[in-house]
């Protein structure tokens, strides 16, 4: 669905994206995550034909972007660094004024399709205030709303969570769930890992520009060759481990073992009582920690 | 832009290139409409001198621009004079013949227009709202507009100089007309004006332009021609002057200016000669203003009453250079050169083309008399 | 697109308050002259001023003389300052760009609705100012019980007749469109350059007021016919007898130049801009 080869954007002296190589499939819940600043914003303006790159290739639902970007534009839904939206007019007439904005709408079915888009964001019952008046939160709505209008096979959203209470992310994460079951692929961008973790089943993480990491959530969380093992005798446990056991809490001891069932075995013959048994796996918190090199707003001290 | 090179860029310079030369191309279409050379129409000078005189049975529309850069300061009730040769005028001129033909004088948002017809002369003052027709001839009157388009201004030069030389000069095109040349060097050594170029239809001998350059000048101080020009008879409804109506003012009278008012005040008669140059008695029994000299050379002397010759001469002296010889100042301009003088209560102002010594001598002949 | 740029435009409270603003000061000038009947002297002040005390009628074309030197190019300024970098501040430009709409149609739709708004401001200060002229200053009654202006003195003296008049004006309309488009495309063009919607108005401005300096200076002559506002008032000879169609000429084609250039230059510059603010 995209691909980039080598894209670079550079802004004077400072380089916004180096040397990306993204790759996004059909079907895919893709999550870039990245703190602010890190190009994410900038990658996804370059995918839609807003920003040109300095350097490298892009390729969008099989077409070269930005040379013929207006072909798959309007098979994608996207949303940008926030929402916006005419401030002094209903957001009802705001999505009909995108809508009649560009190429293949058909006027008959607006109305229609405009409803659709609010329900399912959960705005049907918004009134003709103005887009001013509204929340963050709804604001959020309605970008995504306009996103979802025409039905794309491509959905770009850009932070689509920002301003929303942790209700409406679930519900956001619900919809999206939900599309990308009939088969809508979503390209989100988010700084927060959580959000990523939840839904995405595939990853990647932008680094001051760099894609550092990028592959499938399981295949980045994998075992780190330790149990965690729930016991109500930690005591008798550490005494048959020897050695093996790395840390302890209470009644939770982690042990380094390649094997669960095997300690499980050995521990239950021990006469050890276990209550619990998880394979450790590193969380993607673990894995953005490893493959970024320092906090990209720190501004160090120059020695 | 501002960016640095995208993969866009060459797209982006392309445009640029493209915009640039709309740019050169669109500037370049003045540029070489102007500098296109003119097919010089090889006329000779004395054949293109005598067409030009003979013009006037030539009809034409156009649209004229004097302009004169004599810097003179405004003098009371002169000042529509004082404009003419100090300011850029423009006109438009219908043309049928001697008897029938209009001139107006644009202005920004106004208009002063003249209307010749067979029976009267009519004005028309927009800014006042104001009809005039002025009735019987008028003797002598002050220099308007209408005098100094090309085909009046040329006429009026080539009649009283007719001893001056002629040269050729390359043709130009003026107002879309291949126009032939002539320089007209005056003779006289009292004249400012070192020469006077002027093109005109090499057909019709109808002329387009002139320009007087100043005795010392490099530049043509007075400059007068068509920016546009149709050889056409003028529809008969734009030579009908307007009615007088409800609304607008209406008078009638036999003197339009301040010139030919005093003139019917029948002030004391001017003297047969002045510092040797004789009077040519242009119309038998004027009193008021009279020519003296010949050509170019020539000079016009008024005399002014009571209060508005005391008006004229104080604003005169205080612009102009007091003369020892008396109550006398003269203001030069390097082409028109402007005297006033005061004797026994009596003003007189003198004008013309000539050489500030001249009117010294003049002066001191008006002041003793 | 234009569609949506009209929709845009006349559902925004601004275009209505600055129509309002364009018609209120010919108002103002109306009572002012009505209850003083101090005409200002021939030839100075406001074209047509002091031919409107006797003759209501005129009113429409002394009031385009009011608002045409400064107010009528300032709105246009801002309003077409404010066509790009207006839409890339509230963050709608790049929803409409990924909508995809067309960036050569955007501008060109953004310059077709800057037109329709001077079309339709100019014909608000011609319908409040022929109302105002006709009852401050007097209308006649025709035969018919039709309420027609008095005949109109042409500046050349001759009348025109209400059906001439109704022309001149129609005239006079088109040409100021015309005038307005100059200004409209530094506009535009600037906008394309700055994400400040102020800026953008504020550098047509500056162009403008430079152009009107230079035009009345003797020693910028030479340039004085390629500059923006030299033919500005050209409309005025719509109103002599005949027509003087040179300076009108002129004034259209050196618009039209403009127009081709900058729009041109706001193209080059547009299409390949980042859009990222």
């Amino acid at each position: 669905m995209i691909k980039t080869k080598d894209l670079t954007k550079r802004y004077g002296r400072t380089t916004a994206v180096d040397a990306v190589d993204l790759e996004v499939r059909e079907g895919d819940r893709y999550g870039l995550l990245g703190p602010n600043g890190s190009g994410k914003t900038t990658l996804v303006r370059m995918l839609l034909g807003l920003v040109f790159a300095t350097r490298g290739e892009i390729e969008v639902l099989g077409v070269p972007v930005p040379k013929r970007v207006r072909e798959v534009l309007p098979s994608i839904g996207a949303m940008v660094e926030g929402p916006g939206a005419y401030p002094n007019m209903s957001g009802r007439t705001n999505l009909a004024l995108f809508d009649a904005a560009g190429p293949g709408s058909m006027r008959r079915d607006r109305r229609r399709r405009v409803d659709e888009a609010l329900e399912r964001v959960g705005l049907a019952g918004i009134d003709r205030r103005p887009v001013r008046a509204y929340s963050l939160g709804m604001r959020q709505r309605l970008g995504l709303a306009g996103a979802l209008l025409r039905k794309p096979r491509l959905l770009i959203l850009d932070e689509p969570t920002n301003g929303l209470d942790p209700r409406g992310i679930h519900e956001v994460r619900d919809l999206l769930t939900a599309l990308n079951a009939d088969g809508t692929t979503v390209f989100l961008s988010s700084h927060l890992l959580a959000e990523i973790e939840a839904f995405c089943s595939r990853v990647g993480v932008m680094d001051r520009g760099r894609l550092v990491v990028q592959d499938q959530l399981d295949l980045l969380r994998t075992p780190t060759g330790r149990v965690v093992v729930g016991t109500p005798m930690p005591d008798a446990a550490v005494a048959l481990l020897d050695g093996r056991v790395e840390g302890r809490d209470g009644d939770l001891l982690t042990v380094r073992h390649a094997d669960p069932g095997a300690l499980n075995t050995s521990l239950v013959e021990a006469g050890v009582t276990v209550t619990s048994m998880v394979p450790e796996r590193r969380t993607l918190e673990q894995v953005v920690l490893d493959a970024t090199t320092g906090s990209s707003d720190r501004v160090e001290a120059r020695a | 832009m501002g960016t640095g090179r995208t993969v866009v860029s060459a797209q982006g310079l392309r445009r640029w290139l493209l915009v640039a030369t709309v740019v050169v191309v669109l500037a370049a279409i003045p540029i070489v409409i102007n500098v296109w050379p003119a097919r010089a129409a090889a006329v000779d000078p004395q054949t293109l001198r005598a067409r030009m005189a003979a013009s006037g049975t030539q009809a034409y529309q156009g649209y004229a621009q004097s302009s004169g850069l004599l810097g003179l300061p405004a003098i009371p009730n002169l000042t529509q004079v004082t404009a003419l040769f100090s300011t850029t005028t423009e006109m438009r001129t219908w043309y049928a013949a001697r008897n029938r033909w209009r001139v107006d004088v644009l202005g920004p948002g106004t208009e002063n227009d003249i209307y010749q017809t067979p029976q009267a002369q009519y004005l028309w003052d927009y800014g006042h709202s104001q009809l005039t027709r002025i009735v019987g001839d008028q003797p002598v009157r002050l220099p308007r507009a209408a005098d100094v388009t090309p085909p009046e201004l040329v006429r009026r030069l080539l009649s009283t100089s007719a001893g001056d030389r002629v040269e050729a000069l390359a043709g130009r095109r003026i107002a879309g007309v291949e126009a032939a040349g002539l320089r007209l060097v005056p003779a006289g050594p009292d004249t400012t004006v070192a020469h006077v170029d002027i093109w005109a239809d090499p057909q019709t001998g109808l002329p387009l332009q002139a320009e007087l350059t100043a005795r010392g000048g490099a530049r043509p101080v007075f400059t007068t021609r068509f920016l546009e020009i149709h050889f056409s008879e003028p529809d008969a409804s734009v030579l009908t002057p307007p009615a007088p109506r409800a609304g607008i003012g209406f008078t009638e009278t036999q003197a339009p200016d301040i010139l030919s008012a005093i003139n019917q005040r029948r002030p004391d008669s001017l003297p047969a000669t002045i510092a040797g140059v004789p009077r040519r008695n242009l119309v038998p029994g004027l009193t008021a203003a009279d020519a003296y000299g010949n050509g170019l050379s020539s000079f016009v002397v008024v005399s002014l009453p009571g209060r508005f010759g005391r008006e004229a001469y104080q604003q005169i002296s205080t612009f102009g250079t007091r003369l020892d010889t008396g109550d006398a100042a003269i203001i030069s301009t390097g082409l028109l050169n402007v005297l006033v003088t005061r004797a026994a209560r009596r003003t007189s102002l003198v004008a013309g083309l000539v050489q500030p010594a001249l009117l010294r001598r003049v002066a001191s002949d008006l002041v003793v008399r | 697109m234009i569609r949506v740029e009209l929709a845009k435009l006349f559902r925004r409270p601004r275009t209505y308050v600055i129509a309002g603003l364009l018609c209120g000061l010919p108002l103002i000038v109306a009572i002012f002259l009505a209850t003083t009947k101090i005409p200002p002297p021939p030839g100075q002040g406001g074209a047509f001023l002091s031919a409107v005390l006797s003759n209501g009628a005129l009113y429409p074309a002394a009031a385009m003389a009011l608002v045409l030197p400064v107010f009528l190019p300032v709105s246009v300024a801002v309003l077409a300052g404010d066509t790009v970098a207006g839409e890339a501040a509230t963050g709608t430009l790049r929803y409409l760009l990924i909508r995809p709409v067309g960036r050569t149609r955007l501008l060109v739709a953004k310059l077709l609705s800057l037109i329709v708004f001077v079309l339709f401001a100019i014909g608000a200060v011609l319908v409040t100012s022929y109302i105002t002229g006709l009852a401050l200053f007097g209308a006649t009654t025709s035969s018919a019980g039709v309420t027609l202006p008095p005949d109109v003195t042409s500046l050349s003296g001759v009348t025109i007749s209400p059906a001439g008049l109704v022309l001149r004006l129609l005239g006079t309309v088109a040409y100021i469109v015309v005038s307005m488009l100059g200004v409209a495309a530094i506009a535009l063009f600037l906008s394309t350059v700055t994400d400040s919607a102020l800026g953008a108005a504020m550098g047509a401005l500056a162009v403008l007021v430079t152009s009107q300096v230079l035009v009345t200076l003797d020693a910028a002559a030479a340039i004085r016919p390629y500059l923006p506002t030299r033919y500005w008032l050209a409309w005025i000879d719509f109103f002599r007898e005949p027509v003087l169609w040179r300076d009108i000429e002129r004034g259209a084609g050196i618009q039209l130049v403009y127009l081709v250039v900058l729009l041109g230059a706001a193209w080059a510059n547009f299409l390949t801009k980042d859009v990222a603010n």
